[in-house]
């Protein structure tokens, strides 16, 4: 709430002579969730459907972002899975940029919903890499907060995605092909968990 | 004319001599003494006189002297009984000096009968024109007086220095004057660069054959021209890279590579105990021949089709202000303004049939 207050704060003082741009897609997400318990190794897998959304004035943008999903597991039952994040992004450099925001997940199973709430701090750098037709990326985060409602204290988490972004034509229209890594360490090492997604998005909206 | 008049009156009042004495002198005593023996009824020794007269050498005598003793011996041919001569006299007169008339208080009906009969006969214009006279071309300013020995038809024009005709200021009659006024233009009404031309006036006999021509030759200079520079071509700083240079395109192979290689390798080293996805070598290829592409496709010295069109709209607007700019000075040198100095005039007659 005090992220979303922070952008709209700063969208209006930006003032009207700040350039804004918006963009929404719809992402298709193949997930791969390790869990590596003392209880033992757990692997499930599945696909996930959402959305994305970001509105920019001027360098500063805020990014939402949603999908759910269905995991299947080898030998164990499938696990609905939701998640969603809201991020506020600075963009001080046409190249680079800085976000910071939550990033909830949450794990629908038969004994009970597993929430996941990550405070990530994200810093991204991008290359042109066809004139402003396609862009390459690469994002890294650290897990600067969270709340896992897991019986294991959490210790740390960081991630990195890196991808391409490429605008059809002259048409608003761009594709976002990207692959994701997340790692979560909890009870002094004794348990990890490792979410991989790799994903294609569609939208309106340059990049 | 009436300061000529005066000093052969003055020169009659002094010289007391006969004709016989002043065989030997000059120009104007020969008129002197010419006039006198016509006064006297001499009209035989009178023309012989004034014959003289008007045969010295350069520099002899100046055009009001000269038409006087043409004046005189015509009159004298006539008393002498030599009607033709007479005529030829005064056609002469006529030619030298089409402004010329006889004075009525001087000479008897049956000479200015004559003379006028020979004035019908020989059409001829004379010129009255301003020596130096700055104008603004475009505006008649420039002052051409035409007068004419009869009613007859005269074509005034300017032409080249060869001759080649510019521009006809005026075709038709001309009784006994007629005020012009030439605007510095030339032909198609195009205002005349700087040099040497001439202001010509040809009298037309009845039947519209060539006669007599009048050439003033006339310098004209520009006196003043206020242009505007000319736009300066657009600067190198204003105009974009036609041809790409090294630096985008290993920006774009080094960049993703890097990330392409990020992708395939970092996910290993940040989760080494878990056995990932093999997805992201192909997110991690896909970047990389992404970034090859991009290499190959802006590879160094590769024309931008986009640059240089947007430098040709560049240099099409500098070309289009340079146009304009050229109009307009092409308009302001229409206005410019002309010192148009005239020299003297040349008489060319018409040769006889």
């Amino acid at each position: 709430m005090r992220v979303t207050l922070t952008a709209a704060l700063l969208a209006l003082s930006a003032g009207p002579m700040a350039a804004q741009s918006g963009a929404i897609r719809a992402v298709v997400h193949g997930v791969w969730v390790t869990g590596d318990r003392p209880a033992g190794l757990r692997e499930r897998s599945g696909l996930g459907l959402g959305g994305e959304a970001a509105f920019a004035v001027g360098p500063a943008a805020l990014a939402v972002g949603y999908q759910e999903g269905s995991l299947d597991e080898s030998g164990g039952p499938s696990t609905d899975f939701v998640e969603g994040h809201v991020f506020f992004v600075l963009r001080p450099l046409r190249w680079a940029a800085l976000g910071f925001g939550p990033h909830v997940r949450s794990f629908v199973e038969p004994g009970g919903t597993q929430r996941w709430l990550l405070w990530e701090a994200h810093l991204q750098a991008a290359t042109e890499v066809l004139g402003p037709t396609i862009e390459a990326y690469a994002e890294g985060w650290v897990v600067v907060s969270a709340d896992v409602e897991v019986a294991e204290p959490f210790d740390g988490g960081r991630g990195l995605e890196g991808g391409l972004k490429v605008a059809v034509g002259r048409l608003p229209v761009a594709l976002r092909l990207r692959y994701r890594l997340e790692r979560l360490d909890l009870g002094d090492g004794t348990r990890r968990e490792t979410v991989e997604q790799v994903g294609l998005a569609v939208g309106i909206g340059r990049r | 004319m009436r300061a000529g008049l005066r000093a052969v009156g003055l020169s009659l009042a002094l010289m007391g001599a006969t004709p016989a004495i002043v065989l030997a002198q000059a120009p104007g005593q020969l008129l002197v003494s010419g006039i006198r023996a016509y006064q006297q009824l001499e009209f035989a020794e009178a023309a012989g006189l004034l014959r003289r007269a008007l045969a010295a050498p350069t520099p002899g005598l100046d055009t009001p002297n000269r038409s006087q003793a043409l004046a005189y011996l015509g009159a004298a041919e006539l008393f002498r009984n030599r009607p033709d001569s007479a005529v030829a006299v005064f056609t002469r007169l006529v030619r030298s000096d089409p402004r010329y008339r006889l004075d009525r208080l001087i000479f008897p009906p049956e000479v200015t009968t004559v003379f006028d009969a020979a004035r019908r006969r020989t059409p001829a214009a004379a010129l009255g024109f301003v020596p130096v006279r700055t104008i603004r071309s475009g505006q008649p300013d420039y002052p051409i007086d035409v007068f004419g020995s009869t009613y007859h038809d005269v074509r005034v024009e300017i032409a080249q220095a060869d001759g080649r005709t510019l521009r006809t200021v005026y075709a038709g009659p001309v009784g006994d004057s007629l005020r012009l006024e030439w605007d510095g233009r030339g032909a198609e009404d195009e205002p005349l660069a700087e040099g040497r031309y001439v202001l010509r006036v040809t009298s037309l006999d009845s039947t519209g054959a060539t006669g007599r021509t009048v050439r003033i030759p006339l310098d004209v200079r520009i006196a003043g021209v206020d242009t505007v520079p000319h736009p300066a071509p657009p600067a190198d700083s204003v105009l974009l890279p036609e041809r790409s240079a090294a630096g985008p395109a290993l920006e774009a192979l080094i960049g993703s590579l890097a990330i392409g290689t990020a992708i395939a390798v970092l996910p290993s080293a940040l989760s080494s105990d878990v056995d990932l996805s093999p997805t992201r070598f192909a997110v991690g290829a896909a970047v990389t021949v992404a970034g090859f592409s991009g290499f190959f496709a802006r590879r160094p010295g590769r024309p931008i089709p986009e640059n240089m069109a947007a430098n040709e709209r560049v240099r099409a607007d500098w070309r289009a202000r340079v146009e304009g700019v050229a109009r307009q000075n092409r308009d302001r040198m229409r206005r410019a303004l002309l010192e148009v100095r005239a020299g003297t005039a040349q008489i060319i007659e018409a040769e006889s049939p």
